[in-house]
């Protein structure tokens, strides 16, 4: 998690490689639900495109996610909870 | 300047930052138009090794509305590549090792190329790929005849004419007495804090500028692909912006790259909107915005900052002006007219209304015939030549002065029956003098005008050898 600190800590944006992400993303999945299901939906991903995540502001839960040319806004407060205590 | 380093942000940012914007018919093929949008201002010729070149990562688009709305009806993009000649054989440092006598020179180490994408409601076209940039003009000994250069890099497909690589810029203006609180030609006398009449020079000469330039037949632009003959045609004016928008997020070090959609961070429709009508605050949210939304702006040509600071800095020159200002509840709609829904027909054979939508657009009627360069009036309408500015706008015109005299009340006679226009207001002028106003093209080349009279109609770029970038000057004091 070092590139998303030192990210984060800027301007609260944070790079990760879509592996990483989807790790990510899969904790928070269980955090809603500690269910053997939500681990077994985290699928390996084949993109190597850089996926740069923005969080304007972390109480929001809002999440917005930027691969390509494209950018895609999501809420899901226990991801954006997991990453702000991960780079604290 | 018409928008160089108009706005705070952008200022920062000259590889984005849309300097001029010129549409109009054709003169040597007046069934097509021409539209040119300049943009990396005040560049000095000389330089190395590196010289000015289009970003790879802007997108720059050319907008065109057909409809009346302030939309995009067709879109014309532009990506641009840069190639390395020498990928480590030479590991030269520099631009070119020898003369670059044609664009596949071995000797140019570092070549452009550019693509451009047609969008519009039949869906995206690539018109044009690898196309290649001519280099910068480093100096005579390393490009001996730039004019060749120009030609090759004219490129043609179908019945569309593209060129993407440096120019001269051919905006001019007196940015000294400009912004050195308005000291305005020919009034320096009466100036409250008494100038003196001097000439006003031309503050860009010897500078260039990167142009993206394209030739269109007039059916590819107008609603409906029709050809208008009668300029009262509702469909003969189109409205012509440009914008160029930077990818969201962009990485430093390792990982490095642009990610995320495109973000507009220029655009540029009309000259000096957002120079002179826009104020410093909001200037950079104006270049984010679209020409539809340009309603929210309207405050600002009803009560032209410009306008007041003329009754401060020369009192008693504009009573009428001051007098009609001085009522708040009155507003502008003569420059509403010229800058925001366009003209409607209120002078002989000219109309460019677009309708009620108030959106900064560059508003070309096609149905208006060019007017022969040797003859035409470096003031457009305001000059009696209804081919000019604000008729879209031609490389020549002299819209510092016309815009000087406009938001002076020259024009607002003609919407408001009741105002009288000064005197005054039709003499103001920039570049020039001290006493003569410039009135034709061959006027200008006493400023180190000089234009092409065929596409793309700016002249080829200063070159580094004969304008060096130090010149001997006086220690300041």
């Amino acid at each position: 998690m070092k590139t998303a600190r030192n990210g984060a800590a800027a301007v609260g944006i944070v790079a990760v490689a879509p592996t990483m992400l989807l790790t990510q993303a899969g904790a928070a999945t269980k955090s809603k639900s500690t269910s053997a299901k939500a681990e077994a939906t985290v699928r390996p991903v084949s993109s190597n495109e850089t996926v740069v995540v923005h969080i304007p502001n972390p109480r929001s839960g809002e999440i917005h996610f930027m691969v390509g040319t494209r950018e895609v806004v999501t809420h899901d407060r226990a991801l954006v909870a997991r990453l702000i205590r991960d780079i604290s | 300047m018409s928008s160089h380093a108009e706005a705070p942000e952008i200022s920062k940012d000259p590889v984005a930052d849309s300097t001029d914007l010129y549409a109009f018919i054709s003169p040597d093929a007046p069934s097509t138009v021409t539209l040119i949008a300049n943009y990396i201002p005040r560049q000095q010729p000389a330089g190395g090794p590196n010289f000015f070149e289009f970003g790879d990562d802007v997108l720059y688009e050319i907008h065109i509305d057909n409809s009346g709305d302030g939309e995009a009806d067709i879109s014309y993009q532009f990506r641009f590549n840069t190639v390395l000649t020498d990928t480590g054989a030479n590991d030269t440092f520099l631009y070119n090792t020898g003369q670059i006598t044609s664009l596949t020179d071995t000797t140019w180490n570092r070549k452009q190329f550019y693509s451009v994408t047609r969008k519009d409601k039949s869906g995206t076209h690539v018109l044009g790929k690898n196309l290649a940039c001519p280099p910068c003009n480093v100096g005579k000994n390393s490009i001996p005849d730039y004019a060749t250069l120009t030609a090759q890099a004219v490129h043609t497909a179908g019945t569309t004419k593209f060129f993407a690589g440096q120019r001269a810029d051919g905006f001019y203006v007196d940015l000294g007495s400009i912004f050195d609180l308005g000291d305005l030609r020919p009034f320096q006398p009466d100036f409250l804090l008494k100038g003196a009449a001097i000439a006003g020079p031309n503050s860009l000469a010897a500078t260039n500028v990167h142009s993206i330039a394209l030739q269109i037949p007039i059916t590819q632009l107008t609603k409906g692909g029709t050809l208008p003959s009668a300029y009262t045609d509702p469909n003969s004016t189109i409205g012509v912006w440009t914008t160029a928008s930077r990818q969201k997020t962009k990485i430093y070090g390792n990982h490095r790259g642009n990610t995320g959609p495109w973000q507009q961070v220029s655009r540029l429709g009309n000259p000096l909107i957002n120079e002179v009508i826009i104020p410093m605050g909001k200037k950079d949210g104006w270049n984010a915005d679209a020409p539809k939304n340009d309603s929210q702006y309207s405050k600002y040509y009803d009560h032209p900052g410009l306008a007041g600071l003329l009754n401060v800095l020369y009192p008693g020159a504009f009573p009428n002006l001051a007098a009609y200002t001085a009522v708040a509840a009155n507003t502008r709609p003569d420059l509403d007219a010229v800058l925001l829904t366009g003209v409607p027909p209120l002078f002989p054979g000219f109309q460019n209304y677009t309708g009620k939508t108030k959106a900064d657009m560059l508003r070309l009627n096609v149905a208006i015939t060019p007017t022969a360069t040797a003859s035409a009036s470096i003031l457009g309408v305001v000059g009696g030549d209804n081919a000019g500015f604000p008729n879209g706008r031609r490389v020549f015109d002299d819209v510092v002065s016309i815009e000087l005299k406009a938001v002076a009340g020259a024009l607002l006679g003609a919407v408001v029956k009741s105002y009288s226009p000064d005197g005054a207001a039709g003499l103001l002028y920039d570049v020039g003098g001290p006493t003569a106003e410039p009135a034709k093209v061959a006027d200008l080349a006493a400023f180190g005008l000089a234009y092409d009279s065929s596409f793309p109609y700016l002249a080829d770029p200063w070159d580094g050898y004969d304008n060096p970038a130090i010149q001997l000057v006086a220690n300041a004091g």
